[in-house]
Formats: C-alpha cells, structure tokens, sequence
C-alpha cells in the first residue's frame, strides 16, 4: 500500500481544479481500503498488546480480504446507506472512484511477486506492476501535500476575489445592467 | 435512483452486503491452512520481527502466524519490518536467501496517521448531518 497522505493526494490535487460536491466521496474512497484493511487490524492488535482479550478473535480474521475489489464494492454500497436518498449514488459512484485510484496506485507496488488478490473470493490469483518500491510513495507525499495545500490556497484564493469583486459590483449599483449593454450593442 | 439503493431497500440491502462482507471474511478465515511445504520457494513480505535468537536465527509474524527464519540476523531488532525470500526446510523454519529490510515503514504508518486526520479534518467540510443521514454540503 501507497501511504494515505499520497493516496488523499491524488484525489484532492485534480480535486482543487475540478468543481465537485462529491469530492468528499472520492477521498473516502482513497483511504477506505487501508483503513479496513490495515489500520482496523493494527488498532485491534494494540487493543490485544494492551491486554484487551475480547479482541483476540478479531485479530485473527483476514482484514487483507477487504483490500479487494468486491470486498471495497460491498463496503462502499453498506457505507452509501448512511448518505440521504438524493446523494447516495454520487456518493457511492465516488467512493468507488477513490477505491479504483487506491488499488491503481498500490498495484504499482512491487512486493517481491506477492502482489494483491484482485478477484477474491472467486480466485486466489495475485498480481502487481511491480514498478516502484512498496516504501518508494514515503519520499515523495511531503512534495505532493505541499503541491496539494498549494493548489487549493490559489483555489481558495481565486473564488475569494471572485466573491468580493461580485460584492462590489452588487454595492455600486447605479452601474449599466447587463440588459442595457445588449440594448445599446443592439443599436449599434 | 436504482431500487436497490432506495430507502425502502435500505434495511435488506444493508443486511444482504454487510452478511456478503461477514461471509466472505468467514471465507478467508475457513481458507485452506498454508502449511509452509519445503523446498518450495516463500515469500513472507513485510513481517514483523518478533524475537531474535541469536547471530544466526529470528522469529517473524503476520499477525496470524510466526515463523522462524534461519538467516543472519545482523542489524535485526524486534520490531523491524522485513521481507523474507527464502526456501521452507524440513523444520518448519524459512531458509532465507534474501532478507529485505523495510527501513521507511514506521514513517509510512506516520504517514498514514497524519493522512487520516487530514481526512478526518476534512470530512465536516464535505458532509452534515441532515434528517435521514449525511449529506452532501453545498
């Protein structure tokens, strides 16, 4: 697995210069499958390391199965039912987005051949690209947050002055409306 | 909307994915046991060291499993993280031919963290509470 800052990343860069209400989604999507599959088992094994016994039988169950395709599908349908009627499909569509974008980029991943399990349950075949180190995103999610904070500040930026130049034409008021340039193009 | 996403579906279709979701961890826990066969080549990708026995000798685990892995064990410490090629022998023990240390992982799990509050962080500004569940700002 790709780290979740990098994994956040690829969703909120493109995310500052595409308009959507349902980015939100996407970047959920983006780390759901660590967060099931990786961090829920490790705060179960610190629960049990702690001595909390009632834990021990969860610790055994195999979390990794929920960084598949089906597991992430069946777990982004559950998750939709706690959005409204009227948001559920973006927010699923959304969510399965940034479950593709995440295994995408940790099938890059090189694991020595071992590789993820794409079509469990219904086969126990394995597969990555192999290109780059499974720490290699370590180096390089610094960079990209900064490029990321970067680009939502000119974003944010941008719809600012957007907003005070529309305020400041609503306060002059006595200016031509958009009505009287047609006219007077009309005329001429 | 598709019907199965209505909220008159809600309650059967929760309880349809969420049994799926038990079943199929239910699946990978009842799966064949790997009972490590020797001669055969094995890769144990990022494991955790769990004991150190010596010059010559360390124990791994996954989390569900341990296992001995013959090899130098030089500059190993218990909580490192490693990847294991190797050859199981007749001991039930990892020949290693190769040990691979992961020396970024505790900053990618650092990562990780910061990533989820980030998100975490975020999450108030994309959703609100709204009668019937979350909804979808602006």
């Amino acid at each position: 697995m790709a780290d979740l800052v990098t994994h956040a990343c690829v969703a909120l860069l493109p995310g500052a210069a595409v308009r959507s209400r349902y980015l939100g989604a996407v970047v959920v999507g983006t780390v759901l499958p660590d967060v099931v599959a990786r961090l829920l088992p490790l705060a179960l094994m610190e629960l049990q390391d702690r001595g909390v016994d009632a834990v021990s039988g969860l610790v055994r169950l195999p979390w990794s199965l929920l960084h598949t395709p089906f597991a992430l599908l069946l777990l982004c349908g559950a998750l939709s039912f706690a959005v409204i009627e009227r948001h559920r499909v973006g927010v699923l569509v959304g969510m399965l987005i940034g479950c593709a974008s995440h295994l995408g980029l940790d099938l890059l991943q090189d694991h020595h051949g071992q590789g993820y399990l794409l079509l469990a349950p219904f086969s126990r075949w394995r597969f990555e690209l192999g290109l780059i180190g499974s720490e290699a995103t370590v180096s390089v999610a610094p960079w990209l947050a900064a490029l990321t904070a970067g680009a939502w500040a000119i974003r944010w930026a941008r719809s600012g002055r957007r907003e005070a130049a529309g305020a400041a034409t609503e306060a002059a008021g006595d200016g031509p409306s958009p009505d009287d340039i047609v006219v007077a193009d009309r005329g001429g | 909307m598709p019907f199965v996403l209505s909220d008159r579906c809600r309650p059967v279709a929760l309880l349809v994915l969420l049994g799926l979701l038990g079943a199929l961890l239910a699946w990978g826990a009842a799966g064949p046991p790997r009972a490590p066969r020797p001669d055969r080549p094995a890769v144990m990708s990022l494991v955790t060291v769990v004991a150190v026995d010596g010059p010559g000798r360390f124990e791994v685990s996954s989390g569900r499993r341990s296992t001995w892995v013959i090899s130098p064990a030089d500059g190993l410490a218990v909580g490192d993280e490693v990847t294991v090629i190797g050859r199981f022998g007749r001991d039930a023990a990892l020949h290693a031919s190769q040990v691979v240390p992961a020396h970024d992982r505790p900053d990618k799990k650092r990562l990780g963290l910061v990533g989820l509050l980030l998100v975490g962080l975020l999450l108030p500004s994309w959703f609100r509470w709204s009668a019937g569940g979350l909804a979808i700002r602006g």
